[in-house]
């Protein structure tokens, strides 16, 4: 496909030409750079540099043919008549070869859905931030089909990706990672233009990541003109997707327009008891003020209302047969209701002033985000546990009387109300309360028993980037740019449902059995002792993290006709304090108010070279070492009581390195790489509630050393043009690399905060797999019709740790007389358990149908898990407590989140 | 240049490939906590015992520092345990090779002795500002209590005991077990050093039987808290065992027949008693059926009482001035041998001989007789001197029967022969002999009675 923009001649008394222009991906708008363009008559010829930019110099004057090649891309070839003097052709668009832009478009969407997947402590598990066409045949293959179990790009928690939008950053300042579900799905339609920098090569948009960076590009102009539409089927979390798209290309008044809107649905997913509802708009508005400026107006947002599961024990999901079994839901008068209600919304607007003139663009943007996360819960106080699954309802709690073990187990094989939450019993309880109130004075009253909360996590974000990209000569550009964040972040509950009850009592439920030694602990709000909150009414705890950072980049990349060399340094400063807004009975003096505000000031510096064996052969090498501010989420010991940080805070050393030869042949392209990462003075926060003190504890590690090494491999070869074979893999070790120390705190403020060393040497990072291999082929038929078929494995992939298995236990002795023994409790208690090997079997099958020159339609169908395999362990984690009385490594049980069986996903697009 | 370089890059490829193949890669698995006393022995528990000892049944002391002005540490192997809950609240430590005290602590359902002082590991005690004194006689450190209204020993808290206490590694090894019987404890306690030698030592003794095999431990429905059970030895003598309700084998029978019983030798008022840690204190118990002994069920009986019966005398050696050495003692209702005469002992062998007995009709092919060894210059030589015999009917040659329960030192005192075997001659007619010896100037007197075959 040729997409031939305009020649222009310009006046000019020079005898020769120079012909300027960008090469570009024409599915993500990304620059194509090492493309190869000659003038066919002139036999003269070029190669795309860093920004995809070329020159041809001492042109003769003249018409001729420019031919793009470029290795992934069908080649295409244009008629440009040049004069003397400067000629600028402006934007060249390449077709991807490999049809990965349309036919792996819309299933983009699905891929990011999946990433809205939280384990139990609400931490939310990022895939790959980086999916999209790029031409590394390993990273391709990778982001769309290391799957189901979670692929993370080296290893990385997604916090190690940045995500940027016409230049922003937008990633999480509290939490890190960016949350792919503020992009609605939409990934395939408003936000298809994206550049990818992988790993550490460098970006002209931003310094990026070690774990590489996306850029979305919103600019209006960028859009194909026209119509786009889609209906989509699947089995997943929802089941019907619409959505549509509407460009007016730029305008001759220098206006472009772009509208999009998305909506999905399921009445109730692949797994029982959830539901999904979402909408979204984006709207981008684009004036062109004159050659050199324009401004772009970009908005998006949408509400989404998704029920979900929690993982939970293995003799669970043997009990009821299932491994999608959803312990989050229960019949209500007669209706399936869900527990676990997830709510977002979070509009964005942005304007862009984008400023090009010759080999320079400033793009200046400011932006404002209202980012709102809430997640219901059953609370209960002074009741039995609803939760169906609370493990004296299991049969395991009764293993030493056979009668009991026998009826609960009945029970859970054939009562569904029994294995399912029992709603109309909990509003029973409520009900009763109230006809205990009957006639009682006021004070007397009682609450209710159960209530639905809402744990909600509100943030308001402020952010302003300008950067810099230009081209000095032939040689040598520069890219540079300044940013801040300024964020609100707000933490608190609300009531969701009373539940018929009359009021809840704002106390900390745990604190309560203790309630003589510190009567006060029991207060969420010391100021408003034993408050009575209603629906909508915030409880429990209130804080905000302020948090400001300010950064600045500069980057200096290098074409040389054998080398290609980056490097560059970003340096910033954040700062973030804790603002209670509940005195806490608990820690009465550290919880009101700003508590200290902790500062950071960092830096980072990365290079790489590329070095040009000939036109087939590349070796590169990339280097970055700089240090990371700490996460909000992360230093406060106990963020839902106190100010309290841990001591001695330091930034995140990071250190990674990578080395790379590739290859393009005609028919046999392909990388293999190694890399190694080493993070130092990590920190990370987990919270659980501890049956053995009856209170929410929180977890934190420091000083945590991380090791990420290993080969990626990625090969494609042409059988013939129109079938490719391709593999991707990668042997790799994420691991822990040293013992860091760990403090404990414990929510209801009887216990002191203890700090111990925590042994995780050698211990892998849990729940990614450290091998994976995937071997597919695709087959470009005639008549438009697309096929792939795909084998992927993902092995040596652990659970995911917990601290208290690691420490080094003062007690046990106490229950061994030997050493041996003592020992092999150790090993039992510390043991990582490895996760089964998984493989899936993926197909499709595409056709693209022109109706007339205008219309077409596309059908895209995707079968993935195609042998129906329901025992792949995606998500699995050691509880945070440990039987400290018996040392029963089975007390608490490991849980599982496992995925789904064979999927489904049927795309039905029209363009015009 | 150009290939150096690649060179380099191909190094540096290969190279990141092979450290990945890492040798040091096994999981770091915490480390083993093995407690380790800080505190460092400054008595032995013997010279403890030594320096606080009093004769007083109930009394209590503080126990101070050393000569030198330190605290009173020791260390000692724990040889008691209360899992299985017959030893409540009470923990044994042993000096190497040396005493055993008792440590009283008051524990709770959460928290018992055995946990942290493990039966066989080795313990260090910081007794100074501890009671320490006696609770109806038995030695002992604890808290200050009542008993009958006077000062007394009881329990000390869990925090003072931990405050004192510390454990010094895993399970050091073996525990010896002392052997001991039932006559030579009963002469212990007749002096301080031989109450505070075997109180609360860990004891074994063996060839012993209970009195009521296949009764229960404990009685767990009566009000008690424990019930008293007697272990007898082949003489007869009898020792307390005080076994609680509460214990985890209280409802178990015990043992049949001889075996070993095992325990915590305590002390209460003024006699022994035997506290089992667990069931496996019994062992080795035979199964038989241990006759009780009394004539009831004898086949043959003859108690002395009034005359010698029908046993013959056989006078083998006796010369003047002895005209007899057998003969009937009513005062004292038994046989009677001796060659005192003259104030000397005379050279002699006289046999007092059964009437026939027929063991066919017996049931168990036992002898039993009471007997008392006196005035001989020591107990070797009674024991020499006064021997069991039997022969067949028709026959002449008097075989040996084994040894019998003898006195552990010559008196008056009447001891229970045990079960003498008459197994040699199982199904015969047989006769017995009790075969007095002595020698010119060398010999005592023997009293025999209560004879019984079963």
């Amino acid at each position: 496909m040729l997409f031939l923009l305009l020649a222009v001649m310009l006046p000019s008394a020079a005898q020769t030409a120079v012909l300027k222009g960008i090469v570009v991906n024409s599915t993500s708008g990304a620059p194509v750079s090492g493309a190869t363009v000659s003038l066919r008559d002139n036999s003269l010829k070029a190669t795309t540099g860093f920004n995809g930019d070329f020159t041809i110099s001492s042109i003769r004057p003249s018409t001729d043919y420019l031919v793009i090649t470029a290795d992934g891309y069908v080649s295409s070839g244009i008629e440009v008549r040049m004069a003397a003097g400067t000629n600028d052709i402006g934007t060249i668009k390449l077709t991807p070869d490999n049809y990965a832009g349309d036919f792996y478009g819309d299933a983009d969407n699905l891929v990011f859905d999946e990433a809205l997947l939280e384990d139990e402590e609400g931490n939310t598990q990022g895939v790959a931030a980086l999916t999209g066409a790029s031409d590394d045949v390993y990273y391709n293959t990778a982001s769309y089909n290391f799957g189901p179990m979670y692929f993370r790009y080296r290893g990385y928690n997604s916090a190690y990706q940045s995500v940027y939008m016409n230049g922003i950053n937008l990633n999480d300042p509290i939490r890190g990672q960016f949350n792919f579900s503020s992009l609605l799905g939409m990934t395939s339609r408003a936000f298809r233009n994206k550049t990818n920098a992988l790993g550490i090569t460098a970006a002209n948009y931003g310094f990026g990541d070690i774990g590489g960076s996306v850029n979305y590009n919103t600019i209006s102009e960028n859009y194909a003109p026209g119509f786009n539409g889609a209906v989509s089927f699947t089995n997943a979390n929802y089941f019907w997707r619409g959505m549509a798209t509407y460009s007016t290309g730029l305008n001759s008044k220098g206006w472009a327009f772009t509208v999009s809107g998305i909506g999905r649905y399921a009445k109730e997913g692949v797994v029982k008891g959830t539901f999904y509802n979402s909408g979204g708009l984006f709207l981008s508005l684009e004036k062109k003020l004159d050659n050199n400026n324009s401004l772009t107006l970009t908005a998006f947002g949408g509400p989404t209302q998704r029920a979900s599961n929690s993982a939970t024990y293995q003799e669970v999901y043997d009990l009821v047969g299932s491994n999608l079994y959803n312990p989050d839901w229960g019949w209500y008068q007669g209706k399936k209701r869900a527990s676990k209600i997830t709510e977002t919304f979070d509009p964005t607007v942005m304007l862009n002033w984008l400023y090009s003139k010759g080999s320079t663009t400033i793009n200046t943007a400011l932006a404002f985000r209202s980012v709102y996360y809430s997640r219901s819960a059953l609370q209960y106080y002074k009741a039995n546990d609803p939760n169906p699954t609370y493990y004296r309802y299991l049969p395991s709690y009764y293993k030493d009387n056979e009668e009991e073990y026998q009826l609960y187990t009945d029970l859970w094989k054939h009562d569904e109300s029994f294995r399912q939450i029992n709603w109309d019993h909990l509003y029973e309880v409520n009900q009763l309360n109230n006809v205990y109130n009957e006639g009682k004075p006021e004070k007397d009253h009682k609450g209710s028993s159960y209530i639905m909360e809402n744990r909600v996590n509100h943030q308001l974000n402020g952010m302003f980037n300008t950067y810099l990209n230009t081209r000095i000569n032939s040689v040598m550009s520069f890219q540079g740019g300044l940013s801040a964040n300024i964020t609100k972040a707000s933490n608190y509950k609300t009531i969701r449902d009373l539940m018929g009850g009359e009021f809840w009592l704002d106390i900390d439920p745990f604190s309560d059995r203790e309630i003589t030694i510190a009567p006060d602990n029991l207060q969420n709000d010391l100021d408003h002792p034993n408050r009575r909150v209603y629906k909508g009414d915030k409880f429990g705890y209130n804080y905000d993290f302020r948090y400001l950072n300010v950064a600045a980049w500069l980057q200096n990349t290098i074409a040389l006709p054998q080398w290609d060399i980056n490097y560059g340094m970003n340096i910033s400063y954040t700062q973030f304090q804790r603002d209670g807004k509940m005195r806490n009975g608990r820690a009465p003096q550290n919880s009101l108010g700003r508590g200290d505000m902790l500062r950071f000031d960092n830096a980072q510096v990365k290079a790489g070279a590329t070095y040009k064996i000939n036109g087939r052969n590349y070796l590169s090498a990339h280097a970055e070492y700089g240090t990371r501010a700490p996460l909000a989420d992360n230093v406060f010991i106990a963020p839902r009581v106190k100010n309290t940080t841990i001591k001695d805070i330091k930034s995140e050393r990071v250190l990674t390195a990578d080395a790379s030869y590739q290859w393009i042949y005609r028919r046999f392209r392909g990388s293999i790489t190694a890399f190694i990462t080493e993070t130092n003075n990590g920190i990370e926060r987990t919270g659980f509630f501890d049956e053995n003190y009856n209170t929410y504890t929180n977890y934190v590690l420091q000083g945590v050393k991380k090791v990420y090494k290993g080969i990626e491999l990625g090969m494609a070869y042409k059988i013939t043009p129109s079938i490719t074979a391709t593999f991707a893999g990668t042997v790799a070790r994420y691991q822990y690399k040293n013992n860091p120390k760990g403090t404990r705190t414990f929510e209801n403020g009887l216990y002191p905060d203890t700090t111990q060393t925590v042994y995780l040497r050698n211990y892998y990072l849990g729940c990614t797999p450290n091998l994976q291999g995937n071997i597919g082929i695709d087959y470009a038929a005639p008549k438009n019709w697309f096929f792939n078929i795909n084998g992927t494995f993902q092995g040596d992939s652990y659970v995911t740790l917990s601290p208290a298995y690691h420490e080094a236990l003062p007690e046990l002795w106490t229950q061994f007389d030997t050493e041996q023994e003592l020992q092999a409790k150790i090993d039992e208690l510390s043991h990582q358990q490895k996760l089964k090997n998984a493989f899936t079997l993926n197909a499709s099958i595409g056709k693209l149908l022109y109706v007339n020159r205008k219309v077409s339609l596309n059908f895209n169908l995707s079968v993935s898990n195609i042998l129906n395999n329901k025992n792949i362990v995606t998500w699995a984690y050691q509880q945070g407590r440990l039987d400290t009385k018996n040392y029963n490594r089975d007390a608490y049980p490991n849980k599982f989140s496992y995925a789904q069986g064979i999927k489904v996903f049927f795309n039905c697009g029209v363009r015009f | 240049m150009k290939k150096k370089l690649l060179y380099i890059m191909c190094g540096a490829v290969l190279g990141s490939s092979l450290g990945l193949v890492s040798c040091d890669n096994d999981f770091e698995t915490p480390p083993m906590v093995i407690p380790s006393a800080t505190w460092k022995a400054t008595q032995t528990i013997g010279e403890v015992k030594s320096a606080y000892w009093k004769t007083d049944r109930n009394y209590v002391s503080t126990v101070g520092l050393t000569d030198d002005e330190q605290h009173v540490i020791v260390r000692g192997q724990v040889i008691s345990s209360d899992k299985a809950g017959n030893i409540y609240q009470n923990l044994v430590i042993r000096q190497e090779n040396g005493e055993a005290i008792n440590v009283a602590v008051k524990t709770s359902s959460s928290w018992k002795l055995y946990n942290s002082a493990r039966y066989g590991a080795y313990v260090v005690m910081d007794f100074t500002g501890l009671k320490i004194g006696a609770y109806n006689g038995l030695m002992q450190i604890g808290e200050e209590g009542v008993y009958n209204n006077a000062p007394s020993m009881t329990f000390m808290t869990e925090a003072t005991f931990k405050a004192h206490f510390q454990a010094d590694g895993l399970v050091g090894g073996k525990v010896d077990t002392l052997d001991v019987n039932m006559p030579q404890l009963a002469d212990a306690k007749k002096t301080p050093e031989g109450l505070r030698l075997w109180q609360s030592q860990l004891v074994r003794f063996k060839e012993v039987y209970f009195e009521e095999p296949g009764k229960p431990f404990a009685d767990v429905n009566g009000t008690a808290t424990a019930t008293n059970r007697y272990i007898k030895d082949k003489a007869g003598n009898k020792m307390l065992l005080r076994n609680s309700t509460k214990s985890t084998f209280a409802t178990q029978p015990m043992p049949k027949g001889y075996g070993e019983v095992t325990g915590i030798l305590s002390y209460f008022g003024t006699d022994w008693q035997l506290l089992l840690i667990d069931e496996a204190g019994c062992a080795n118990f035979d199964g038989t059926d241990v006759v009780p002994p009394g004539p009831e069920n004898a086949l043959f009986s003859e108690t002395f009482a009034t005359s010698q019966g029908g046993f013959t005398i056989e006078n083998v050696l006796m010369n003047d001035p002895v005209t007899y050495v057998w003969n009937h003692d009513a005062t004292y209702k038994c046989m009677k041998a001796s060659t005192f005469v003259n104030n000397s002992n005379h050279a002699a062998k006289s046999l007092l001989i059964s009437p026939v007995i027929d063991l066919a009709k017996a049931k168990s092919n036992l002898l039993t007789f009471e007997h008392a060894l006196a005035k001989f210059p020591d107990i070797d030589f009674a024991k020499q001197s006064c021997t069991v015999l039997a022969r067949e009917e028709g026959t002449t040659e008097w075989k040996a029967l084994p040894s019998p329960a003898y006195p552990a030192a010559p008196g008056w005192t009447f001891v229970g022969s045990g079960n003498v075997s008459l197994q040699a001659f199982a199904g015969k007619k047989i006769q017995i002999a009790f075969q007095y010896t002595s020698e010119n100037d060398k010999g005592g007197t023997w009293e025999v009675k209560n004879v019984a075959v079963y």
